[in-house]
């Protein structure tokens, strides 16, 4: 999961994007809106957390530009919690909101949520046969038994898991799995990959020469 | 009492016009009686002058004497023969003409206004031509009657003695003659009397001869009354009006010792005026009534924009202060109120904004740092950590509660300004001493921005009135302010100098400079030039709206000129304290100083 983050006050920035990370997603950072509106229109995000002001854009302005192009979900981070902010948020096209100061356990809950909502799930467990995948707990379960994947292995099974039965390509899974400072190796997927089949099951991951993978059901 | 505007109207309208047709009402109703009297009064006299003149046409033998059969024809009567002639009009009154009368009146072909004069006993207006035959003159000396005219010749009976009728009229007249003095003259305008008599009273007379018997009567004239003549006082030749239970009876002494009498009773009078009276009271009543609901309707219009003013201020709380009164609906005495309350609503919306601004820009400048603080000890919290971590968490938690406190100090002292309990002790304060110790405690920070700090003190004494622990804030909080927005080369230069009676404290700095617009907004607390301020620049948005609160307290005035690109000039100027001579007090610059 790959997750961009805009917020001015640099402490704040800092925290959320380091807490985020260990939490396994790739998180990107911007400081204020008109790098915050570049990145995300320039790369694909499972999710953003914006603030609201900013210098050079607003958060208002950033999510107005931004929807005319991007479905991405966003969820408002701010320090402004009128209601009147909270609304003119979420009908600018906010799918969440969350007012500062923020428990970070909260904000992952509805970094994931929205993330969920995004993908047309309903729980934090997605079951593909015998194998559930808890996207909160970030476990992996074959019946009683429980798998241990490293948090690159787990992002890799839930990007394929909330895009089951589409072709997942190798272009989107760096993008999801690596943040812009990584400088990824192009066979690093492949690594993941074949790790992954090691672990659940070598039919698990179908490959798609030239087009990607697929996780059937 | 009525309290309302629409209540009073209400009833002003209705009472005051429906009292005043009251008071006419009762007016007529009171003065009926003596108008009633007045009239009947006067109309009997009128008609005692009216047959006492009349009867000096009557021949005087007939007068004094009792009239033998022999002197008239068979089936005549004195009246029928001598007719007093019809009332000129000023005299005339309608006949009672008797329950009896009334049904053979309205036979006639055109009903016309009898005359008492030609009143007969059996109903009949005239006397028939066919008894001329039977008639004789009468005998005597001055017996002829004029037949013509009301009055006939007045001079006539008593005048040359001549008393015969005109050449060429054979006595009696004849028939037309006596129809031309029977018959009055036509009524000129005005409907003809309709016939109908019961409302109105009736006129009797009784004529005395000398001698007691009755001369003439009229139908009505009761029984009783003809029998009996009055003793009237001899040559009194004034007629006596006495009254008794409605009715006027005015007696008179007549020529030829002949005795008038008439007697007009007023009650019909008195009750149609009664009943008029009574009408009009009950049109006041009327009046009471439409005038309640006419002042309903009126007080409706003239109440209705006041009652839309109200609920329009009614409406408008807290929420949605940015109602209006629509005053182009108003009439033109109610549009400057409303105009007023229109501009009272607006001040009350602009200031509510700026409070909702206010505590919304507080609430976000302290949720920001508090943020940090708490997801900085989530995260360390969150596993273990090394020993780096921590201390890096604990600084910047530490950073940011020293953001806070600088912050609720700010507000705390921009609430104390507000609220005048700045609790001020102002002591004679050399601003030249203060202008050196800003410029001593801020060289550090500048040199470490590589910023040139300049400090230009002029040979003037510049004492002023200050609590000086407050006035350092203001040349602290401007440089600071400056350094934070100069970039790193730049200069500040500090001045103080002497301006007629101010001392005046000027910062300029080389920075980015201020556009236009958004100087009259700058000193406005937490007031951003970029919406969302960098928080490079730190700074809780207080700084230059507590240097204003500062020199305001100070009786003093800052100012701000500034071009974008070319750098910003801040101005200070605060009253010289004049009947002091050199500070007497060594200033203390200490940590408190600065916010």
């Amino acid at each position: 999961m790959r997750v961009l983050v805009v917020e001015d006050e640099p402490d704040l920035l800092t925290t959320i994007a380091q807490v985020l990370r260990e939490d396994g997603y790739a998180v990107d950072e911007a400081a204020d809106g008109q790098e915050g509106l570049f990145k995300a229109t320039s790369w694909e995000y499972d999710a953003i957390v914006l603030d609201l002001l900013m210098p050079k854009l607003t958060g208002w302005q950033v999510l107005e530009t931004l929807r005319k192009t991007h479905r991405t979900p966003v969820l408002i981070l701010t320090a402004r919690d009128g209601v009147n902010d909270r609304v003119r948020g979420l009908d600018g096209g906010a799918d969440d909101y969350l007012s500062k100061p923020f428990h970070l356990v909260e904000l992952k809950a509805r970094l994931r949520a929205i993330i969920r909502r995004s993908v047309g799930l309903a729980s934090s467990e997605i079951l593909i046969g015998e194998l559930a995948v808890d996207t909160k707990a970030k476990t992996v379960r074959r019946g009683d038994t429980q798998l241990l994947l490293t948090p690159r292995e787990f992002s890799l099974l839930e990007l394929l898991a909330l895009h089951r039965g589409q072709v997942v390509s190798r272009t989107q899974i760096y993008e999801s799995l690596f943040d812009e400072n990584e400088d990824s190796l192009s066979n690093l997927v492949d690594v993941h990959v074949s790790n992954l089949r090691r672990k659940l099951g070598k039919d698990f991951i179908t490959t798609r020469r030239g087009q990607g993978y697929i996780l059937h059901d | 009492m009525i309290k309302s505007i629409r209540g009073r109207l209400q009833w002003w309208y209705g009472a005051v016009y429906a009292l005043s047709i009251l008071a006419f009402g009762l007016l007529v109703y009171w003065r009926a009686d003596r108008d009633a009297h007045e009239r009947a009064t006067l109309q009997a006299v009128s008609t005692v002058q009216y047959l006492d003149v009349s009867l000096r046409n009557v021949p005087p033998h007939l007068v004094r004497h009792t009239p033998q059969d022999s002197d008239f024809g068979p089936g005549e009567t004195i009246r029928e023969n001598y007719t007093l002639g019809p009332l000129p009009p000023e005299f005339q009154f309608r006949p009672p003409r008797g329950r009896d009368g009334g049904p053979e009146g309205e036979q006639k072909p055109r009903p016309r206004r009898p005359d008492f004069a030609e009143y007969s006993e059996d109903g009949q207006g005239s006397n028939p031509p066919t008894q001329d035959e039977h008639r004789r003159p009468p005998r005597g000396p001055g017996n002829e009657l004029l037949p013509e005219g009301p009055f006939g010749d007045p001079d006539g009976p008593r005048g040359n003695g001549r008393n015969g009728p005109p050449e060429g009229r054979r006595f009696p007249p004849e028939e037309g003659d006596r129809l031309k003095a029977v018959r009055p003259p036509a009524t000129k305008g005005g409907p003809p009397f309709d016939g109908d008599d019961s409302r109105v009273d009736r006129m009797e007379f009784v004529v005395w001869r000398g001698d007691g018997s009755v001369l003439t009567r009229s139908d009505g004239m009761p029984r009783d009354q003809a029998s009996v003549i009055p003793n009237i006082e001899q040559g009194n030749p004034a007629p006596q009006v006495s009254m008794n239970r409605g009715e006027i009876e005015v007696t008179k002494r007549g020529p030829h010792g002949s005795v008038i009498r008439v007697i007009r009773s007023f009650d019909r009078d008195l009750s149609n005026l009664h009943r008029f009276g009574i009408q009009i009271s009950g049109m006041a009543v009327l009046t009471l009534v439409v005038g309640i609901f006419g002042g309903w309707w009126i007080s409706g219009r003239i109440v209705h924009p006041i009652q839309m003013i109200s609920e329009t201020a009614a409406q408008i709380s807290a929420t949605s202060l940015n109602r209006r009164i629509e005053t182009m609906a108003l009439d033109q005495e109610l549009i400057q109120l409303g105009t007023v309350l229109n501009a009272t609503f607006g001040r009350l919306e602009q200031s509510f904004a700026r409070l909702t601004q206010f505590t919304a820009d507080a609430s976000h400048e302290l949720r920001t740092p508090l943020a940090v603080i708490q997801s900085q000890m989530e995260l360390a919290l969150g596993k273990p950590r090394t020993p780096e971590a921590y201390q890096q968490t604990l600084e910047i938690c530490l950073k940011s509660s020293d953001r806070m406190r600088s912050l609720i100090d700010g507000l705390l002292l921009l609430a104390r300004t507000d609220a005048e309990r700045l609790e001020m002790r102002p002591v004679p304060v050399d601003l030249r001493d203060i202008a050196e110790d800003t410029i001593s405690q801020f060289q550090d920070k500048a040199t470490a921005a590589e910023i040139e700090l300049e400090c230009v003190v002029s040979e003037d004494n510049l004492n002023i009135m200050a609590d000086s622990r407050f006035l350092a804030q203001i040349p602290a909080n401007l440089i600071d302010n400056a350094i934070q927005h100069t970039p790193a080369g730049g200069k500040i230069s500090l001045e103080v100098r002497r301006e007629g009676d101010k001392a005046v404290l000027t910062v300029k700095d080389t920075g980015c400079g201020i556009a236009a617009e958004h100087i009259p907004h700058l000193f406005e607390r937490f007031y951003r030039i970029d919406t969302g301020r960098s928080r490079r620049h730190g700074g809780s948005g207080l700084g230059l709206a507590i240097c204003r609160s500062l020199v305001e307290a100070h009786n003093g005035t800052i100012t701000c000129e500034s071009k974008p690109g070319e750098g910003s000039v801040l101005k200070v100027c605060l009253p010289i304290a004049t009947d002091v001579e050199a500070p007497v007090i060594e200033v203390p610059v200490d940590g408190e100083s600065h916010v």
